[in-house]
Parts: C-alpha cells; structure tokens; sequence
C-alpha cells in the first residue's frame, strides 16, 4: 500500500468510499465503523454529558444573576450590591483554590471569577458614577483579570481576555478620539491580537498537546486580517484621506501573505487560508467599486463576475494547497 | 470525536483474512487520490463557494434588471429554465475541476432567482412560485450531480412548502413539517451505513440529503423564536416538541440501550430527567430539536453535525428566555434555577464518570 494512503487517517470519506465497493456489506462496513472509533463508548459518553451540562449549568446561572441584578438593582443597598457581587467572585475562587487547576470544573470557576469582576466593576461604576468612560471599564476589567488568564490555561477564558482589551481599543477611539474608525485604533487592534496569535502558533508549532484545538487561532487571525482589511476599504473609499490607512493596507497585504505562507507550509489550517480570501475579495471588490465610481450598473455587472471569479479562484487555491500538503504529510 | 486512526490501523485491528485485506487496500490505493473533488473539499471551501456563487449571481441578476435586459416575465421564466438547465447539464462535467462545480451553482442559483421572479411577476401569486420552486428543487435533487446542489434543494423544498401554506387556515401545517424534518434527520443519521450501502451507487444522494434536511429543520424552527416577529400564526408549538422528545427517546434508546447495552432503569432515569428539562421549552421546539441534532453529533462522531447543534441549541435557548413573559425576577429565578439543577445533574455526571473510569 502506498505510504500516502497508509498514513492518511480513516475519516468519514474513506468510508464513504468503501461504501461504494461492489461487494461491501453492511456488517463489514459497520466493523470498520466501530473498529475506526467513530461509535463513542459509555465513558465517551458520560464525559461528553458532564461537560455539556457543567458547561449549560454555568452559563445559565451566571446569566440568572445578571438578570437579578437587573430587576433588584434600584432598591438594594450600595454595600449590598458590591456584596453580592463580591461573593460571587469569592466562591468560585475558594472552589478553584480547593480543586485541582487541571479540572475542568475549576477553569469554569475561574471563568465565572473572570466574568463576575466585570459585574464588580460595573456596579462600583454605577454606585459611585465616577464619570468613566466605557473604555475604562473594558481596560481595568482586561488588567484585572490578567493573572486568572494566564494561571487558567483555559482558551475561552483567554478569549474574554483579548476580546476585553479589542473592546477597550474599539470604545477608547469612539468615546477619547472621536473617530470610529481611527487607523490608530485598527494598528493597536491589528498589534494586540498578531502578538496574542504569534504567542498562540509558537506553542501551537512546538505541538503543546491541548493547544491542539484551533477555534482560537482560527477567530484570533480572522480579527488580525479583517481589521486590517476594514482599515483598507475605509482608506479606499476615502481616497486615504489619512496617512494611517495607507499603513494599514500595507499591514493587510502583508497580513494576507504571511497567512498564506504561514498556514499553508508550518501550521496546516486551510480556514485561516479561507477566512483570508474571503478578506482579499472584500478589499478588490471595494477597490474595483472605486474605480467605477460606484456607478449603479457597474456595480451590479462588474460586482457580479468579480465576486464569482474570485470566488472561483479562492476555491482552486484552496483546494490547491490542501491537495500540496496532504502529498508533503 | 474525530477518528485518529490511519487506515492501516484499521484494517489491520479489523481482523480481515488475507484476500479481503488485499482487495479493501488495493481498492483505497487506486480510489483515494483519484476521488472526485467534491468529497475532497473542506467544507469551508464549500460554504466560500456557495456564498461567492449567491453573492455574484445576485449582483449579475441586479445588473440585467437595471440594464432592462430581462424587463418581461415571459424573458426571466426562458433564461432562468436555460440557466437551470445549463447549470444541471455542467454538473455532469469533470468533477475534479472545482471552477466548473462553482459555475454550475451560479447558474443554478441565477436560473432558480429568473424564474422565481418572472413567475412571480406574471402570476402576483407567491404560491404559486413556491410550487413551481418545489417541482424545480425536486428536479435539481434528482438529476443534478453536485453535492451543493443537491444540498440547497433539500433546504430550499422545505422553505416552498411553507410558502404554499403560509398564513393559510392550514399554517398549522408547519407542525407536520418540522415533525417531518426531525423523523427524516433521525432516520438518514441513524441508518447512515444501510443507507450508504443501498446509494452505493448514487453517491450524490446521501451526504447532501442528511446534511439538507438537518440544516432545513433547523432553519425552519427559527420560525419558532418570536411570533410577533415573525407575524406567524401558530400557536400550538407543542406538537413539534412533542414528535422531537419522542424521535430524541428513539434515538437515546437505539444509542444507549442497543449499542451500549444499557439497563432499562438507567434509560428511564435519562427520559424522565430529559422530559422534565425540557418541559419549560416546550412552547420553543427549537431547544429540544438543538439537542437531538447534538445528541445525534455525537453519537454519529460527527463534528459539523454537533457545532451546528450547539450554534442553534444558543439561538434558541436566548430568544426563548428572551421573549418569555415574564418579569426580570422571573426569570433571573428560572434562570438560575435551571442553572443550579444542570450544576447538580453535571455533577453526578462526573462522579458516574470516576465509576465508569474504574470499571
């Protein structure tokens, strides 16, 4: 057998494809199904519950207390609001203490912990008014948690993290500079989240076994590139009034290389790729309207065959590169 | 979730007399790199593919409106049916060749919008467009040689049939409808290795179809979500989450009882608990029609199948609080009741999970 087919794993479509054998049976098949490990034992399953519903309980008893706080808010004491709030913090901290860090439920804990120091903030905010703006609230909640993120080895939790200080950057450019889309806001976006993702892919690259799971990078390059690439279209639509977008169109094509080279030939991640194509189309789409002048009929006829070819050359790159990388493992 | 296992593992641990493990790996050897495309594609390259094909083909067909070059019912209704045509002839093309795949979506996907429109402009009437849409979706299920295709016509017949009955005396109809879509999803999942067996030689039919008809149940059960916002006349919700806990038993018990071999205590201990969960959703079939289509993810290995759940099994489960009407206490109180009860239930889980472990 020829080492590319023996190394390549028993997925679904391999047996899709005995399937389609001239002689293959039921029984057979079902054997190479249960032999494959696609049929999860009881413990599989047991897990699988626990996880599922430890997940579900948090979530809505996290969300029950934000809506009391809601009801209670105008009739409870000061001392009793920042009470509450504080015991909510201290008792998942007192169980995470107490439990093994590696548990799962104690990084749920921990992320509870996290989520409730930004009710904290927010009630002292509110009980105080000390006339802070939104961005702070984000920032501090960022600092404060910074210890539990890093102690927690936990991916939603570094997650809330980031998406915390994106907030900040994002509330800090509308409410101090006046200007939503500052090209000083998307370069400290694009610089907080390539750092948090380069961080990610180096232990990623040294095959740390539980950052085998790629959601985070996955949603960590789609916010690096896309900021990038509003960045870009806001400089083309505007005709780069700022110098800033210029810069941040050169970040984006540089972005876009670095994607295709980086996951393409270290880190195989065909959605990166994807998630990047998608960006490039975006940016020539606006460039293209741009150049029309946005003129109602080009923008229907032009848009229409550009967005199909594009379409139709992401698919062929893709498929291109997977089908590389599969002869290269 | 994901098999690890290389087929030489498998085939190895699968015990094969010498003959068969001869023809099962000369058959892998000489089909697997030759497979066509379509199979071999991510399924994200997929979705870029169907959204790209949408996109542009609604530009074009803005562009030949404002250009006024379809400006009769009679030109939409004969371009789009060329254009239908074209795009099922091309799909018999060299599948290895995603460019032609893409194209041939567009052209479908351009037809199906003329002639909906054309029709729509001669008639005023749009059940009448929706059974027009049904016989077409039904001819591009049965003669198209694309999984895309295939796909979005499982979704999209569906979606006509409800046209047909919207705001109908009949509207309560939709019940059997969903009811419909979760007994299909329930049996084309459960049966997934029967029925690939007998499609052995149609392989277009089967992936498209169960994906289809999940992916239609629950885009159909967002009708469910808010009344006021939707305007939809229909009350009796229940009856859909009725058939859903009983296909949800069916499942649980084929899963647990037969494959697992699980006592009959244990298995009513689950409906029981599983009845009295989901009692409050009642009214909101799409929390427990979510939590088959996770239970269904799982217990098939499938990844796609188990995020589309957990995506959908939020949507529902936010929209279902939020539309309740109640006060905030109320339902901080339901809340965190709820919370409290899947904290308990979670934790006896994991201790059943340290008995397990040790047996």
């Amino acid at each position: 057998m020829l080492d590319s087919i023996k190394n390549e794993i028993f997925s679904r479509k391999v047996l899709y494809l005995l399937a389609t054998m001239e002689h293959m049976s039921e029984d057979v098949l079902s054997s190479f199904y249960v032999t494959a490990g696609f049929k999860p034992n009881v413990q599989a399953w047991v897990s699988f519950i626990a996880k599922l519903v430890l997940s579900l309980g948090i979530l809505f008893t996290v969300s029950g207390v934000i809506f009391f706080f809601a009801y209670n808010w105008s009739e409870l004491h000061k001392f009793a609001k920042l009470s509450i709030v504080s015991v909510l913090i201290l008792a998942p901290t007192i169980l995470a203490l107490l439990s093994d860090f590696n548990k799962f439920h104690t990084k749920l804990s921990l992320l509870a912990v996290a989520i409730f120091t930004g009710s904290l903030l927010a009630v002292f905010g509110q009980i105080y008014q000390t006339g802070a703006n939104a961005y702070d609230l984000f920032l501090n909640w960022a600092v404060l948690i910074t210890g539990i993120a890093l102690i927690s080895n936990f991916k939603p939790l570094w997650f809330l993290w980031i998406a915390l200080i994106n907030t900040a950057i994002i509330l800090y450019a509308g409410q101090i500079l006046r200007h939503w889309i500052d090209p000083l806001a998307f370069i400290s976006l694009f610089f907080v989240d390539t750092i948090a993702l380069l961080i990610y892919e180096y232990f990623s690259f040294r095959k740390i076994h539980h950052l085998d799971s790629r959601w985070l990078p996955r949603i960590l390059g789609f916010a690096t590139i896309s900021s990038m690439t509003v960045a870009g279209i806001v400089g083309i639509v505007t005709d780069f009034e700022e110098f800033g977008h210029v810069i941040c169109l050169l970040f984006a094509i540089g972005s876009y290389a670095a994607s295709f080279f980086f996951y393409s030939r270290k880190i195989y991640d065909l959605s990166s790729i994807a998630a990047t194509c998608v960006c490039i189309i975006a940016m020539i789409f606006t460039a293209v309207l741009k150049a029309s002048n946005f003129d109602a009929a080009s923008i229907f006829f032009m848009g229409g065959f550009i967005i199909i070819a594009l379409t139709i050359a992401s698919a062929f790159i893709l498929i291109k590169i997977n089908n590389a990388w599969k002869i290269r493992v | 979730m994901k098999s690890t296992k290389k087929i030489i593992d498998v085939l190895n641990e699968s015990k094969l007399d010498k003959d068969r493990y001869e023809l099962y790996s000369s058959f892998l050897e000489s089909n697997l790199l030759s497979i066509d495309s379509e199979t071999n594609v991510p399924w994200f390259v997929k979705i870029i593919t169907i959204f790209g094909a949408w996109f542009g083909s609604l530009l074009f067909l803005g562009f030949l409106l404002i250009a006024q070059l379809l400006n009769s019912g009679e030109s939409m209704i004969v371009t789009g049916s060329l254009f239908i045509v074209s795009g099922i002839a091309i799909s018999y093309a060299n599948k290895r060749n995603h460019l032609i795949d893409a194209f041939s979506l567009s052209l479908s996907i351009l037809g199906q919008l003329l002639l909906g429109i054309g029709i729509g402009s001669k008639t005023h009437e749009i059940k009448i467009v929706c059974y027009a849409g049904l016989i077409i979706e039904t001819l591009i299920y049965l003669f198209a040689q694309s999984y895309t295709q295939k796909f979005l016509s499982v979704i999209l017949m569906p979606a006509c049939l409800l046209g047909i009955i919207w705001n109908s005396p009949i509207f309560e109809a939709t019940q059997f409808l969903i009811g419909g879509l979760t007994i299909a999803s329930v049996l084309i999942w459960t049966n997934e290795l029967p029925l690939l067996i007998w499609l052995k030689k149609q392989r277009y039919f089967y992936v498209p179809t169960a994906y289809g008809v999940v992916s239609g149940l629950l885009l159909t059960l967002v009708l469910s979500i808010n009344n006021n916002f939707f305007e939809v006349n229909i009350n009796h919700w229940y009856v859909s989450s009725l058939i859903t806990f009983l296909s949800l038993s069916f499942i649980l018990h084929k899963f647990l009882c037969q494959s697992l071999e699980i006592g009959k205590k244990p298995f009513w201990i689950v409906i029981i608990v599983t009845a009295i969960l989901f009692a409050p959703t009642i009214q909101a079939p799409g929390v427990i029609s979510s939590a088959l289509i996770i239970i269904l993810g799982f217990a098939k290995s499938n990844r796609a199948l188990l995020t589309l759940g957990l995506i959908f099994l939020a949507t529902f489960i936010t929209s279902f609080y939020y539309s309740l009407q109640q006060t905030l206490l109320t339902k901080s109180l339901i809340l965190m009741t709820t919370g409290i009860l899947f904290l308990v239930i979670g934790f006896a889980f994991g201790q059943l999970k340290k008995k397990v472990a040790i047996q």
